[in-house]
């Protein structure tokens, strides 16, 4: 379809004009970023100034601080052995009750789906919570917060792999019964290798969730030679006196992974956070 | 067929994922129903019924009271600034503008950051001394500078463009996403019919997309109910009382060793949630019919 010259013109340099004010409002979306990687990188006197200048100095060192005094290493291994087992116990489960859920109906069936789709809305009852894991005396363990995050992202997890199954064709599970496959072999060699788009999109959220998560460890490890790494931010303010500089070093270090994460494969990390959005 | 059919799909499969979540989703919750309606706390041997009166002390007590108000002010707020902001973000970017991949990755963005790096980083650029207000003085706007976040009358919608800061970008993308489903022919269809841009978007955006605006109300809605870190780490609640929202109290119930009375708030707010999700879900889906 050919236009004339001078709409086509005008439609160009509308263009031009709406990404400019786009970018004008990317500024204020950018700036806390630039603030906390500057900052990180002052001296404690400069950074308690607010400004998005470069520091006069370079101070590289603060994050060798941070890694010595908050024990960074542990907090990391933390964080990769709580977000690991979250990841795969979810993944598994998951996947295993969608088969059930996706090819077996009947009044139980929906049941549990419409139970599962409870959670999905529904806030954690955070004390009663808390007193069942000192009942089962896990209270303050890895094992606790591993469970519980699990439980919390099941639900989501379970309603996009169901949706999956639903999709793939039966003929290939009836085959494989003939082979006298097991239902686990089935999930195993058969249904699970078919889902892994859906269940790297889960992954991708379980990931998100935990590793970012604040308020699960905050309530539930208080133990500090437990802490994931968000936690370890702790370390560097007492109510009265912030060492901004370290503050953000520290920040910068917990934000590292998932950022370089975005940076590497943005376009998967934005359509899995969505995907139970999306696909809703 | 029905008999292979159960022996291939064994109630097994469930029993791992279902069982977690009853253990440690649905149990609690169902604990925490049965325990509201008691005396439960720290200093009891012996727990009993008292109907109502954690529900009648939530209401009556001036702060919890401010809290539930403080948490839907909070919830439509911010729904509201998600919505405008990320749909017409959306609407932009949907455009073909040439950097519109690096754009859409930056409006992203801050919504993989953990809530604790967006509330200190925040809490340093809000205050008094903060960034915000330096360069609100540098442009010669300096009547315009506040106690952000110690402001009585302020600092809830403070926090909330924080919360709004960070989720716009989220709901761009699902808006994005739905406005890419719309196909080609009805896009050109409605060129060619000749209408101005703001019909177009009313009676052919619109009503395409309903479904997708239904999801991202809800999602807003839900997390503004939801809200506990930010307020926790940029206010913990202050100045005074003034950002209590109901997940602080929650977390000050516990605190205390108020435990009946914890989970009478957290059943209050799970009541909020279900009922608001459900509604807000019926009437769009009603209207999704008629269009």
């Amino acid at each position: 379809m050919s236009r004339p010259g001078p709409a086509r013109r005008r439609r160009a340099a509308g263009r031009v004009l709406l990404a400019a004010v786009l970018w004008l409002l990317a500024v204020p979306v950018l700036v806390p970023f630039w603030m906390m990687v500057i900052g990180s990188l002052k001296d404690t006197r400069e950074a308690a100034v607010p400004s998005i200048a470069l520091p006069s100095t370079w101070h590289f060192e603060n994050y060798a601080l941070v890694f010595q005094r908050a024990d960074i290493a542990r907090a990391l291994g933390n964080s990769i052995l709580v977000t690991g087992l979250s990841v795969v116990l979810t993944g598994a489960a998951s996947a295993a009750a969608a088969l059930y859920l996706a090819r077996v109906s009947g009044r139980g069936t929906k049941l549990v789906y419409n139970l599962f789709s409870l959670g999905l809305i529904a806030p954690l009852s955070i004390i009663p919570t808390i007193k069942l894991m000192q009942f089962l005396q896990i209270n303050n363990t890895f094992a606790s917060v591993i469970l519980l995050m699990s439980a919390v992202n099941i639900p989501l997890a379970v309603f996009l792999c169901t949706g999956f199954v639903k999709t793939s064709p039966r003929d290939l599970d009836e085959a494989s019964a003939l082979d006298g496959c097991t239902s686990f072999g089935l999930l195993f060699r058969v249904i699970l290798p078919l889902m892994l788009p859906v269940v790297v999109t889960s992954a991708i959220i379980v990931f998100m969730g935990v590793w970012n998560s604040f308020m699960i460890p905050l309530y539930f490890l208080n133990n500090s030679a437990k802490w994931t790494l968000p936690l370890t931010v702790y370390n560097f303010f007492g109510q009265y006196s912030r060492d901004w500089n370290l503050v953000f070093a520290d920040l910068v270090i917990t934000s590292l992974p998932v950022l370089a994460f975005y940076l590497a494969g943005q376009r998967y990390i934005i359509s899995g956070m969505t995907a139970g959005a999306v696909k809703g | 067929m029905k008999s292979r059919s159960l022996r291939l799909y064994s109630p097994l499969l469930l029993a791992p994922g279902f069982g977690l979540y009853l253990v440690f989703f649905l149990v609690p919750a169902a604990i925490g129903f049965w325990f509201a309606f008691t005396d439960w706390n720290m200093d009891l041997a012996h727990i009993s019924f008292n109907g109502l009166a954690n529900f009648r002390r939530m209401f009556a007590d001036r702060i919890s009271a401010l809290a539930i108000r403080n948490t839907l002010v909070f919830s439509v707020v911010t729904t509201a600034g998600k919505n405008i902001l990320g749909l017409g973000l959306a609407l932009a970017l949907n455009q073909a503008l040439r950097s519109r991949t690096a754009l859409r990755a930056v409006f992203f963005a801050p919504s993989i950051l953990s809530l604790i790096v967006v509330g200190l980083v925040f809490s340093s650029i809000l205050h008094p001394e903060g960034l915000l207000n330096a360069f609100l003085g540098s442009i010669g706007l300096s009547s315009l500078t506040r106690s952000w976040l110690a402001t009585r009358g302020l600092v809830m919608y403070t926090i909330g463009a924080v919360e709004i800061w960070q989720w716009a970008g989220f709901h761009m993308a699902i808006y994005l996403a739905g406005l890419q489903s719309i196909p080609r022919e009805y896009r050109e269809a409605v060129l060619i019919d000749g209408a101005g841009p703001l019909r177009r978007f009313l009676s052919l955006t619109m009503p395409l997309i309903i479904a997708t605006f239904n999801v991202n109300l809800v999602l807003s809605l839900i997390g503004g109910f939801k809200v506990f870190e930010l307020v926790f780490i940029l206010t913990n609640g202050g100045p005074g009382t003034a950002s209590e929202v109901i997940n602080t109290q929650i977390y000050r119930a516990f605190g205390n060793g108020e435990w009946g009375y914890g989970t009478a708030m957290n059943l209050v707010l799970f009541g909020f949630i279900t009922l608001l999700a459900l509604t807000v879900l019926n009437l769009l889906r009603r209207r999704e019919v008629e269009l």
